[in-house]
């Protein structure tokens, strides 16, 4: 009965009450959202990176690489030879396979990455299945065979067999189209749930007949090492190189969230404040609120209730506050985190699997306690001043 | 049997003290009907207060049954709410009707904390409002009633635990002489049905006419009544 007193009053007073729940919910929403994102892009952009365990590329900057060769996003670095890859491949003590690839054409926004088949054998880790697989069709096998990615195939409706000509350029500006040189779907890609979805695959012949190459050069060397250490002594070779450098994406990855994660614990502090707000401004209104009620509270002494079912009903209608803010705080925070993982993935196919942490699940529990240790303190106010009027409510 | 012994109650302290009640003695048994009377100030609602517990006198003793039930150091705070809550039903002039709950919620809280379980609570709400003719407004919110209306409600709230005590302060000051008559026929029932001792304060002819025992107070000093 005391449960449903303290919501009924509550829902007396919709207004104070929607803005109370609304207070919480943005203090826990904003949190659980910059938690969730920052869980869920880590783990997304990890697993993206997964199947490149070493880029070579000339020199430049290492964020670039990453970009335009796991995310298929920004330019290219400079070109390297052919012989970079010839060198790696023959050296097969340390590497087990270096995969070329060359970028300079798109198709409808869809990058054009020409490689070898060799890219289908390439694994995540050695026990996990290729990270490649054939929904339909086959490899490429010749020059202007394509093997378009999942969301390409269902976005432009193209099917084994479709035909299609890239146009020059990577970046979105007036193209060329290379209509002397049309490719053919030979193959469909499984989702692969990252970047590659928006990948057209074709033979690295196919880019270096679009563009008359003189010279045969490559974007970036995906590098298959032999084994862990045999990753680390070909890192050690090009440490001195000024004409390469070789660079462990995941590496790149953890530098760029060592970064944000400066940024996130700056956030920190601030956030924590703006839940004690949130939680005090909470506890003061539904106090001050309360005051205005006191005769309904003497009424309800009058009737038998004790001073400690007093406090139970004020503690229970926090309680109501605080869990359904702190509810529709995570809904906001874990919903908007959901709603920009899909706009991600729809312009870029970079999956970022929503996490709930056991930090949020934290943070969310111990908002309402916080909450409900803090109401105490009014609580026993709120007995005395009840003894005091009680007489003069009635 | 209620029994009264020196009660003085004081309000504030000092220079701003002020003596709102003085009973030297008041005894009655149960099933007995008193009408409190006396002008504005003269503290028949300070009894009340004091007799239901919600108010400890500055002085004297009270006791049902030979059991302190209020008086300085008489019965711990918690005594006091379980005597308010197992045995004495209050109404008041303003009906204070909970506007956040329907007329069903408001009888039911009443049994709630008067120890009522909550099947026996449901059943006796709804033999009560058959009873009192409340059947139809169960389901509305006090706004939505008559005066009237919401008193018979407050008297179906202090009813629905069956308590031995029923004090009503004025419970006719705000209702027409219809609904008056009405709600003394109600309470003068419950009395006769329950033997409850009835104590009702009111300077309404009608009220103090219809009662067999009157408690005169004064402002100077509350009135006296011996047994016989």
């Amino acid at each position: 009965m005391i449960r449903r007193l303290a919501f009924q009053q509550l829902r007396r007073r919709p207004v104070t009450t929607a803005l109370l729940l609304l207070v919480v919910a943005l203090a826990i929403g904003v949190s659980a959202f910059l938690t969730t994102l920052h869980q869920s892009l880590q783990r997304g952009l990890t697993l993206a990176t997964e199947p490149f365990t070493l880029l070579v590329a000339s020199p430049g900057s290492q964020h670039q690489l990453v970009l335009s060769t796991v995310f298929l996003q920004d330019r290219p670095l400079a070109n390297l030879p052919y012989a970079e890859v010839t060198r790696l491949s023959d050296d097969r003590r340390l590497v087990r396979n270096a995969i070329p690839l060359a970028f300079g054409d798109t198709f409808q926004g869809y990058r054009v990455v020409g490689a070898v088949p060799a890219i289908f054998q390439v694994k995540a880790a050695p026990k996990a299945p290729a990270w490649l697989s054939l929904r339909a069709g086959r490899p490429f096998a010749a020059p202007f065979e394509a093997v378009i990615g999942h969301d390409v195939a269902s976005r432009l409706h193209l099917q084994i067999g479709s035909t299609f000509q890239s146009s020059h350029g990577l970046l979105p500006g007036k193209k060329r189209a290379h209509a002397a040189h049309p490719f053919t779907v030979v193959g469909i890609l499984d989702d692969v749930h990252g970047p590659y979805n928006q990948a057209i695959l074709t033979d690295i012949a196919s880019v270096w007949a679009l563009h008359n190459a003189t010279a045969r050069e490559v974007s970036a060397i995906m590098v298959e090492p032999a084994g862990y250490s045999q990753a680390y002594v070909l890192a050690s070779r090009y440490q001195h190189r000024k004409d390469a450098q070789l660079v462990f994406p995941a590496q790149t990855i953890v530098q760029f969230f060592n970064l944000m994660g400066r940024g996130e614990a700056m956030w920190r502090p601030v956030g924590a404040l703006l839940l004690l707000l949130s939680i005090l401004l909470v506890v003061i209104t539904s106090y001050l609120s309360t005051l205005t009620r006191l005769r309904e509270y003497a009424i309800l002494r009058a009737l038998g209730a004790t001073e400690k079912d007093i406090v139970v009903l004020w503690l229970w209608q926090n309680g109501f506050l605080l869990v359904g803010g702190t509810v529709l705080g995570a809904l906001f925070g874990i919903g908007g985190c959901a709603f920009l993982a899909h706009v991600l993935t729809a312009s870029t196919a970079v999956t970022l699997p929503l996490t709930v942490t056991p930090a949020l699940v934290l943070l969310l529990g111990a908002a309402i306690v916080i909450g409900l240790a803090a109401s105490l303190a009014p609580a026993a106010l709120l007995r005395r001043k009840l003894a005091a009027a009680q007489a003069e409510e009635l | 049997m209620l029994e009264i012994k020196d009660l003085v109650h004081v309000y504030g302290d000092g220079h701003t003290a002020v003596t709102a009640l003085e009973v030297p003695y008041f005894a009655a048994s149960d099933g007995e009907m008193w009408c409190i009377t006396g002008p504005s100030g003269s503290g028949k609602s300070t009894l009340l207060h004091c007799i239901s517990g919600l108010l400890r006198p500055t002085r004297g003793t009270l006791t049902w049954d030979g059991r302190p039930i209020g008086g300085p150091g008489q019965g711990t705070l918690a005594e006091l709410d379980a005597w308010r809550a197992r045995s004495v039903g209050y109404v008041f002039q303003k009906f204070n009707l909970l506007p956040f709950l329907t007329a069903r919620d408001n009888i039911l809280t009443g049994a709630h904390f008067g120890g009522v379980g909550p099947a026996e609570a449901r059943r006796r709400t709804e033999e009560l409002a058959d009873r009192m003719g409340l059947g139809h407004l169960l389901d509305q919110y006090p706004q939505a009633m008559s005066q009237g209306e919401q008193q018979r409600v407050a008297i179906a709230r202090a009813l629905v635990k069956n308590p031995p005590v029923l004090l009503a302060d004025e419970p006719t000051a705000n209702l027409d002489a219809a609904n008056s008559r009405a709600v003394i026929d109600l309470l003068q029932a419950y009395g006769a049905r329950h033997a409850a001792l009835i104590l009702i304060a009111s300077h309404d002819p009608m009220v103090i006419d219809a009662f067999p025992h009157r408690l005169p107070l004064s402002k100077a000093h509350g009135g006296e009544r011996r047994p016989a």
